[in-house]
């Protein structure tokens, strides 16, 4: 009989396919019931009637303020931030250990055509949740977050549902702290990418053949130069040149070999100029180097580049000083993603924006996780709420991302209302939070929900927080929403 | 694609909800899985053609309802009539995708992401709305989010509306919550307000009584699916687009093995369930349109068990007042012998679904710009 999909589903349910793939159960040794090994260090709260630096600080480096978190920043934000700069020399034992035992999406790469694709998202997706909770390198995570969405690819295209992992995991996250250019370079060749924009299908093998150019208008419109970088049309049919025969061919995956290739004959090998840079003929595979350098080192770029750092970082719209600024940095240092950080820093617009950026749901969840230090597996519960408020990670349709704006989040509350106090009641099977303890550690109530919105809460709002569902409520509240 | 229009919003419709006079168009998506066969449901019985290819399976005239001479409305579906002597349904045959397939899996993917490309073409419309949507904007009946409304701003699965509530319902956090927002200014404090004032008109819904038209409703997932829809669309509550899928039991649409035996029941079901829900909707069905699809139809010839195998073209319906194009019969074929057929004998593809969706979306809302929806689709 021919299988329906829909009635597959709606009868075995995503959630028994995942747990009989395994999916949650074998998690439990990452942090059984009853044996959470991590440090629980008392909470310390902030004691202004406005946001100070620090707490703004852990609100727009981190994926928000867990109960100790101010105490480390004590030793000194400059110090702890550099620190952040360089993810690979900080400890992460507990994170690390839990991601690796996420067995699948460690899989070789050819291995996973044999898996159900919907277990491979769901794992990627916990994966991506944990860490974002429970990692210690969180600027890292907040980077990722950026680049996810800056070069997005959609895990629902075609064979993007066994490649996406790849794309995460050696593409993204190795060279989010790095060097722009270095990640323009690796997604350019990152095979879900190319099955995404239609690169893979990029050839010139007459010489009237028409390169598809879907991925070189991307490329220069989102990943580079930005909309109105200066570019023409007759830009993107040269850059689409300059990419062409770069592809992938899935029967090759199934053998286990997964690496993108350049195919020669697929190439058109004729001179090319890409804004007015002159590349010779016969380049072959190094016609999409030369075009890389031309793009990245291009100042629209730095703009670009600047402006969407500035929207995560600072404010919406970007500060246009502090766009100078980070864009100015950028090409001083060859687009190194590190200093133009430094240089958000120390904006003085990065400090007159805080609370002003409202959270999107992704980031909801993992405040709020965060903040009362939850207990989460991370699982197709967790995930299922993200998809109820719009930003299931991984899943956003079109090439140019979730939206950075508040406008299309404001849709949401409902089910952030629902998350919230399901979360505190217990009704999320999977998380949960220690609610007495987590008031003892703070000392009271009310200093438990300063460090929710990161200053002393007004009269009004504590005169909503309080009784039994009052965390809920705080973290329901509309002062919850914003970081 | 261009991003000039990024994803900015207007924001005028922040509050989600909407006043009788004012109510905003809905689209409602009724998917037949498994492949129905087009030739069933509206049979072209002034085709020779059609007659000889299916000697047991030929709908007879006395099965159907004559529209055009040459395409005619099965009576199972007789309750569908109505709507066609009103002009509000519209037949569009031998339409489809470029599937080549033929798998249910893939066919239904391509369908419902509206070609080769990532997402849903529900999902890219509400995300490419030219109004804020709000927490009910887009809800599917169900037990899974159809890839239609994969990556949509916010979709929500469920099989009654009794699901949408705050927490537990309890009063006195919701009251909490409206003082908290109602002293929140900007749009923050309006979305929470708007939010809180939709799930409360559900609630006055809930504990109100049964409307009347619900008696007439099959009791089938699909009609209480429907019925649950009307709620909505009646309580105003910001719902612009909504689908549900129509499975009957065993193999639903999928009608390898004695056709006849499985598709009467289903599409007595599918009809009446329309007709209960048009009615129920009285006023409301003004800005409502329905749309009937399928992942593709089937084989001309029938099969040795009296079935048909998995084909191309198929069947849409379009129900509603001023469609687009207008009511009747659109066929894109006008004869089925075996020289016009595509592949193993399939009804041919005359027409791209997404030129009936695209119509559709434009009178939903007519500024969203359906290249964003439809990136693929070439041609007017």
């Amino acid at each position: 009989m021919s299988l329906d999909r829909r009635e597959f589903c709606s009868n075995i349910g995503l959630l028994s396919l995942v747990a009989a793939g395994g999916g949650c159960d074998r998690l439990g040794s990452l942090m059984p019931a009853g044996v959470d090994q991590r440090e629980r260090p008392p909470g310390t709260a902030p004691e202004s009637d406005k946001i100070d630096f620090t707490h703004h600080v852990l609100n727009r480096c981190t994926f928000g303020p867990r109960p100790g978190d101010r105490t480390i920043l004590e030793s000194g934000i400059e110090n702890w931030f550099n620190q952040q700069l360089r993810p690979q020399d900080i400890p992460d034992p507990l994170c690390d250990r839990t991601i690796a035992s996420i067995e699948r999406i460690h899989k070789h790469r050819g291995e996973l055509y044999s898996e159900d694709p919907r277990i491979l998202l769901h794992d990627l997706v916990r994966a991506r949740i944990l860490r974002a909770i429970y990692s210690r390198r969180q600027l890292l995570e907040v980077m990722v977050d950026l680049w996810t969405d800056h070069f997005n690819v959609s895990w629902s295209k075609g064979n993007c549902r066994w490649l996406k992992i790849s794309d995460d995991l050696e593409v993204i996250r190795p060279h989010a702290l790095g060097r722009f250019r270095d990640l323009v370079r690796a997604t350019a060749t990152s095979p879900a990418m190319l099955i995404y924009l239609d690169g893979h299908d990029n050839k010139v093998v007459q010489p009237d053949d028409k390169p598809n150019e879907n991925y070189a208008r991307e490329l220069l419109e989102l990943h580079t130069l930005g909309v109105d970088g200066g570019y023409g049309q007759r830009d993107v049919l040269e850059a689409a040149r300059c990419m062409s025969g770069w592809t992938y061919g899935h029967r090759f995956m199934r053998a286990g070999v997964s690496r993108v290739k350049f195919e020669p004959d697929r190439h058109d090998n004729g001179p090319k100029e890409v804004l007015g840079v002159k590349i010779p003929a016969d380049g072959g595979p190094n016609d999409l180097e030369q075009l890389i350098d031309i793009v990245c080192e291009h100042p629209s770029t730095s703009r670009h580049i600047a402006q969407r750092m500035a929207r995560v970082f600072i404010a919406d719209p970007a500060p246009p000083d502090a766009v100078d600024a980070i864009a100015a940095t950028y090409r001083s240092s060859g687009g190194d993603i590190q200093k133009m950080l430094g240089a958000v820093l120390k904006q003085q617009a990065f400090r007159e924006h805080a609370g002003s950026l409202f959270k999107r749901p992704f980031r909801y969840v993992a405040s709020a996780l965060r903040a009362t230090d939850a207990n989460t597996q991370g699982g197709a519960i967790v995930q299922e709420r993200l998809r109820r408020m719009g930003q299931p990670p991984f899943e956003y349709p079109t090439p140019d991302g979730y939206p950075l704006e508040a406008e299309p989040w404001f849709g949401s509350l409902l089910w952030r209302w629902n998350f919230s106090l399901d979360l505190m009641a217990g009704r999320i099977r999977g998380t949960s939070v220690q609610k007495d303890e987590l008031v003892q550690r703070f000392g009271s109530h009310d200093r438990l929900l300063a460090h929710f919105l990161g200053r002393r809460p007004t009269s009004l709002e504590l005169e909503q927080m309080n009784g039994d569902d009052g965390i809920a409520i705080g973290l329901s509240s509309p002062g919850f929403q914003w970081h | 694609m261009a991003l000039k229009s990024s994803n900015k919003v207007s924001g005028s419709r922040i509050d989600f909800l909407t006043s009788e006079d004012q109510h905003q168009p809905v689209l409602v998506v009724v998917f037949l899985r498994g492949g129905a066969d087009g030739l069933t449901l509206a049979p072209p019985h002034g085709d020779d053609a059609y007659h000889r290819a299916r000697p047991t399976l030929a709908v007879p005239e006395s099965g159907l309802h004559d529209l055009n001479g040459y395409i005619g409305l099965n009576k199972s579906m007789s309750s569908l009539m109505p709507l066609w002597e009103e002009g509000l349904l519209a037949l569009h045959h031998g339409v489809g995708s470029n599937d080549v397939t033929r798998s249910h899996f893939a066919a239904q993917d391509l369908m419902e992401h509206g070609g080769q490309i990532a997402g849903g073409w529900l999902a890219r419309f509400l995300r490419h709305h030219s109004c804020a949507q709000g927490p009910l904007s887009s809800v599917a009946i169900g037990t899974t989010m159809p890839e239609s409304l994969r990556g949509a701003p916010g979709g929500a699965v469920v099989q009654s509306i009794d699901e949408f509530k705050i927490g537990t319902n309890d009063r006195g956090a919701i009251d909490r919550l409206r003082r908290l927002y109602e002293a929140t200014p900007g749009p923050l404090g309006e979305a929470g307000k708007g939010t809180l004032d939709a799930i409360s008109r559900l609630n006055s819904l809930r504990s109100g009584p049964e409307p009347e038209a619900s008696e007439t409703y099959p009791d089938s997932r699909l009609g209480r699916g429907l019925r649950e829809i009307a709620k909505l669309i009646k309580a105003q509550v910001g719902l612009v687009a909504s689908t549900i899928d129509a499975v009957g039991g065993g193999l639903g649409w999928d009608t390898h093995f004695v056709q006849s035996t499985a598709i009467d029941e289903l599409m007595k079901d599918l009809a009446d369930s329309i007709r209960a829900f048009v009615a129920d909707l009285d006023s409301y069905a003004a800005r409502t349109k329905i749309v009937v699809m399928t992942e593709f139809g089937r084989r001309v010839s029938e099969n040795s068990s009296f079935g048909t195998d998995h084909g191309s073209g198929s069947l849409m319906l379009t129900i509603g007042q001023d469609l687009p194009g207008g009511a009747g019969v659109f066929s894109h074929f006008d004869d089925l012998s075996s020289s016009h057929l595509l592949g193993p004998g399939d009804v041919p593809v005359g027409s791209d679904y997404r030129h009936v969706l695209s119509d559709l979306l434009g009178t939903i809302d007519a500024n969203c710009d359906m290249e964003r929806v439809f990136p693929d689709l070439t041609g007017a």
